[in-house]
């Protein structure tokens, strides 16, 4: 299938004092059309900042990589086309509903200026479009809603309103940065059944990042696990959940709670990610895997294909270290 | 929302109350004898009493102050000890010159202020950026005086293209609006700055980014107006500086207005004119801070009135 983004050996490092902060260090990640493509990582891991980059919205260049996007290298466009995009082809959610949107402005005006930016909408067309898409979104009373300000509306309707501002311009691409991470548990499973219906119904790929397994489950296609601002294990979501294959993805997915095995103790991996800035030889897992060998410390694993589809970046699959340690 | 103007205009009584006392009292308090420098420095005792009794400053303090008061609530202020004229006619007279200038120095604040503020807060740390805050240093740190007399020194004497002093025309409102407004303006221009750039940081204007829009809009609608709550407190507090900054400013520019009535009245202790025109400031300043609280509402929905 056509790829809508492709992400390419993509390095964005910050500066400061006097120190390099590899943020996202060389990952490559694809998006068909019409796919729901999660990104998993805990915080520091360069997940938000792969996001933000990819929309363009850090200032500053990228260290190397290209991003494209409807087979156009959107790192080299100018930034007065750049804007033509953001917000229209490529449309973005944010974490937090409650500081997201302009106090002072009316949802209507938040909504309807993407239209008017971008369609050329004129202020009762937009209004139009906007109430069109507060129904879409399933907001109650839609039409009084309009009127109101962010501070009138809940977590839930907030967010709810950040979907419609990014549906506006009928996106190709969504990118959903932890778009559930604020709103509580019922409120989450709405807005995620809502993302889902709206990818089908548009034919919108989304690049949701998230830190919550479940959410993955729920929603993804494909997966990319994300670890130290590098890609460690990427795979189909079926995949994912019933073969784990990288120490760090297995840790993950064994420190969800279960309610069918009697647990004492929630399950946790151990140690903590390293800062930004450490400077790691080796695997930046290493310290904390439980699986770690001589090589692990030394040398940094390749991301290779250890099956068909199911890419991971440890030592423990390649063949010489297999052969060492006995296993076929 | 009348509400709200009818309970803020009923606070405004008691703050008159106050400053009526605090001004009372403390202008008798300053060393000095009104019926002593009309009497002259050769009058006898006698004389000096009989001075005394003619201008009303017989009885006990709180006698005089209960009888200024009396007079205040029928709309009399009293005369001038100085010229015998009603105070109120005289700051009537002078007034509008004082406001005009005020007027005209916040113009200048507001213009140069906002200009340097926005624009450098547009690029942080820029060359741009650079010179107005050292500029805003500059004017900050300046007296109102020297300013006056530098612009004085440039403008009418160097130049020669506007005038020393007077309020007779516009022209001669220029050098002094400018010197008036020019420590505001550089004290907006700092907290415009600082504001416009805690606004630029807010997750809400990263969605304006996120939306595709113009940078200019993203400027002006999502961050400025934001801004705008802070700008207008500052420019409400920075009235009440404008309006003592007359005093010196009109001094200096030789202007009939109510500032230098003030200082004449005070040299001279012509009580009834001192304390009138600080109950005409009072009443200014509280206005428009009024004022001030009404446009909040009209800028964040969250403080309007339910």
């Amino acid at each position: 299938m056509e790829k809508i983004l492709e992400i390419k050996n993509l390095k964005k490092y910050f500066y400061s004092e006097g120190k390099v902060i590899p943020a996202v260090d060389g990952i490559d990640i694809d998006v068909k059309k019409g796919d729901i493509v999660g990104i998993v990582g805990e915080s520091g891991s360069g997940k938000s900042v792969t996001s933000l980059t990819t929309m363009r919205l850090i200032p500053g260049d990228v260290e190397d990589g290209t991003i494209l996007f409807d087979n156009k290298n959107i790192l080299e466009l100018p930034e007065k086309q750049m804007r033509t995009i953001r917000g229209n082809d490529m449309a973005m959610i944010f974490q937090e509903p409650m500081t997201s949107l302009n106090p002072l402005l009316t949802i209507e005006d938040q909504i309807g200026e993407v239209s008017r930016t971008h369609m050329g909408f004129s202020k009762k067309q937009a209004k139009d479009h906007s109430l069109k898409l507060l129904k879409l979104v399933g907001i109650p009373r839609p039409e009084q809603v309009l009127e109101e300000y962010p501070h009138m509306l809940s977590g839930g309707m907030r967010q709810r309103v950040m979907i419609s501002i990014a549906m506006a311009g009928n996106p190709k691409l969504l990118i959903a940065d932890e778009p559930t991470t604020a709103l509580d548990v019922t409120i989450q499973a709405q807005i995620l059944e809502q993302l889902k219906n709206l990818s089908i119904e548009y034919d919108t790929s989304i690049l949701l990042i998230t830190h919550d397994m479940g959410v993955v489950a729920e929603m993804c296609d494909y997966v990319y696990v994300m670890y130290s601002g590098k890609i460690v294990e990427h795979t189909s979501s079926i995949n994912l959940f019933s073969s784990p294959k990288h120490p760090y993805t297995q840790g993950l997915l064994k420190s969800i709670p279960s309610l069918d095995a009697e647990q004492d103790r929630l399950y946790s991996i151990q140690g903590k990610a390293p800062n930004p800035d450490e400077v790691l030889e080796g695997c930046p897992f290493a310290p904390r895997c439980e699986m770690a060998m001589e090589i692990c410390s030394k040398t940094s694993p390749p991301l290779e294909e250890i099956e068909p589809g199911h890419f991971t970046k440890c030592w423990l699959y390649s063949e010489e270290e297999k052969q060492k340690r006995g296993v076929r | 929302m009348l509400n709200f103007i009818i309970k803020r205009l009923l606070y405004l009584i008691p703050t008159l109350l106050g400053v009526t006392i605090v001004c009372f009292f403390i202008i008798r308090a300053i060393p000095g004898d009104p019926a002593q420098v009309i009497a002259g420095a050769e009058a006898t005792a006698e004389q000096v009493e009989q001075v005394r009794a003619q201008l009303g400053l017989e009885g006990t303090l709180f006698q005089q102050y209960i009888d200024y008061l009396w007079g205040l609530l029928q709309g009399d202020m009293g005369n001038s000890l100085k010229s015998g004229q009603p105070v109120l006619s005289e700051i009537l007279s002078k007034l509008p010159t004082t406001l005009f200038l005020t007027g005209a120095s916040i113009i200048v604040m507001i213009v140069i202020g906002l200009i340097a503020g926005v624009v450098s807060a547009m690029k942080p740390n820029s060359h741009s950026d650079n010179f107005f805050m050292m500029f805003a240093l500059f004017g900050i740190s300046m007296p109102v005086f020297w300013v006056g007399i530098v612009l004085i020194l440039i403008f009418s004497y160097f130049l020669q293209v506007l005038p020393t002093g007077g309020d007779s025309e516009f022209k001669n409102f220029i050098l002094p609006a400018i010197t008036l407004g020019l420590a505001s303006s550089a004290i907006l221009a700092r907290l415009t700055r600082s504001s416009m750039l805690e606004i630029v940081n807010q997750d809400f204007v990263r969605t304006a980014r996120a939306k595709g829009l113009k940078s200019n809009k993203i400027i002006f609608k999502h961050t400025f107006r934001n801004a705008l709550i802070t700008i207008i407190t500052v420019i409400g507090l920075e009235f009440g500086n404008l309006l003592g900054g007359t005093v010196i400013t009109e001094t200096v520019f030789s202007m009939n207005g109510l500032g230098r009535y003030i200082i004449q009245a005070i040299q001279f202790r012509d009580y009834p004119a001192v304390q009138g025109s600080i109950l005409f400031v009072a009443v200014a300043f509280v206005l428009i801070n009024l004022l001030v609280d009404l446009t909040y509402g009209s800028i964040d929905p969250r403080l309007r009135e339910k």
